[in-house]
């Protein structure tokens, strides 16, 4: 395939599903990646119908052998992957006095570790260089935001997630070719949904 | 749109202005040397663009005046301002001389406000307007030897994320960009034991090209940028971090 293969996480919906359209719009073909398969699937249908190429690939970054198969298997169709957006996040509200430590694992389980399950086996596929890109958020960067402690602790943690990864990776091959960014966007017009498995 | 650059004779500014040139704005080349700028704008007409040069030391009142004057005659109203003009000068503290202090500050800092100064009333105006300030990743981690330089350039930091606060609301948006080490003759004139041992330490093991500083000044005066006021954008092949 000719065309650059971007793998956006949570891409059924908000910036997710705004991204993707609009690397699609750029020519790139889309792995849309969500748990929420109908918005996934519509972003997927909407792309097709602007003219642009994308499919569905069911993840719950969650799930570190599930990710290690969508890369393994969009490596093996296409080839190459060259661009990855880890997007895919939650955001309860939970006053610090019911913070569990399930709660609390749970966030960092997606909005932190997710990203790493996800780009950890695309490395390697990456021979030709590329661009990762991993949304944290002006909560994790700049402000803190009540009741969201753990929120803004897992997205502070991609600040240096992606601080570590582009140190190491940067120089690894065609040192023209590889980074890192993080992007942090605050208030942006986005749905987020609340899911069974995360609620509170 | 009229797109000003200054100190774009050479260098990063050089490559903002064709950049820009190939962006489809009409480029006012500024330098402090007539015969450079004129050059950068025959190179961006060569291409299929437009340009003028016009000569002005930035930091000097009349001066900045009368090449307005000019440029608003011949051109019309910019409605992009890039304030890149700047020089380099390196010295230990105490060998730093009020009179090198004054001139760093005058051309980076006093520049920058005069040629704000200049522009921003049609920009407020037109209720549109895109003010970029070429700082340095130095204003945020400091340097040895550069306390006049660096403090300047914060300086330019402080001015830009002040401005923004203050005239975003009215559609002019105003941000940074504050490169890393980058192939220029300024950079060019360091030495090569200091240019091995920096490129060394930069986690993308290169310096930065002037075009590539050319590309972030483009997005920030795209519809793409509308989000970013008051920013300072780290072009620096990972060396800060922020």
């Amino acid at each position: 395939m000719d065309k650059r293969v971007v793998i956006i996480t949570g891409a059924g919906i908000g910036i997710g599903r705004a991204t993707a359209m609009r690397f699609a719009d750029q020519g790139d073909h889309v792995i849309v990646t969500d748990v929420l398969a109908d918005e996934a699937n519509a972003t997927v249908e909407d792309i097709a119908k602007a003219g642009g190429s994308a499919e569905y690939l069911p993840l719950d970054v969650r799930d570190t052998s599930a990710a290690d198969a969508l890369v393994a298997d969009v490596a093996q169709r296409h080839g190459r992957i060259d661009v990855i957006v880890a997007n895919a996040g939650i955001a309860h509200r939970v006053p610090i006095a019911e913070m569990t430590d399930e709660k609390w694992d749970t966030t960092f389980d997606i909005d932190l570790k997710g990203m790493l399950r996800v780009i950890r086996p695309a490395l390697p596929v990456m021979t030709q260089g590329g661009a990762i890109v991993c949304l944290s958020s002006i909560m994790g960067v700049a402000y803190g935001w009540d009741e969201h402690v753990h929120y803004s602790s897992a997205k502070a943690g991609v600040v240096g997630l992606v601080r570590g990864l582009a140190v190491e990776i940067a120089k690894t091959r065609d040192p023209r070719e590889r980074r890192g960014a993080g992007v942090y966007p605050h208030r942006a017009a986005s749905k987020r949904k609340e899911q069974p498995w995360t609620k509170g | 749109m009229i797109a000003l650059v200054t100190g774009a004779g050479s260098g990063i500014g050089a490559a903002i202005a064709e950049r820009l040139g190939r962006d489809g704005h009409r480029v006012a080349v500024n330098d402090l040397h007539l015969d450079a700028a004129e050059k950068v704008a025959e190179g961006i007409r060569a291409a299929g663009g437009d340009a003028r040069a016009y000569a002005a030391d930035v930091s000097d009142e009349a001066a900045v005046s009368a090449m307005m004057a000019n440029l608003r005659a011949e051109m019309g109203v910019p409605e992009i301002l890039v304030n890149n003009a700047g020089f380099g000068h390196q010295a230990p503290f105490p060998e730093i001389e009020p009179a090198d202090f004054d001139r760093i500050f005058a051309v980076h800092v006093r520049g920058t406000y005069l040629m704000i100064r200049a522009c921003l009333p049609t920009m407020l105006a037109a209720g549109q307007g895109n003010i970029v300030n070429i700082a340095s990743q130095l204003g945020q981690i400091g340097g040895v030897e550069l306390a006049h330089y660096a403090g300047a350039k914060a300086a330019v930091i402080g001015l830009t994320k002040s401005l923004a606060r203050e005239v975003s609301a009215k559609g002019v948006r105003v941000n940074a960009v504050a490169p890393g080490p980058v192939n220029t003759p300024l950079v060019a004139a360091l030495s090569d034991d200091w240019k091995a041992a920096k490129r060394a330490e930069l986690p993308l093991g290169r310096f930065g090209e002037p075009a590539e500083i050319g590309g972030v000044v483009s997005f920030l005066c795209s519809d793409d940028a509308a989000l970013f006021v008051g920013q300072t954008l780290g072009p620096n092949s990972g060396d800060v971090m922020l």
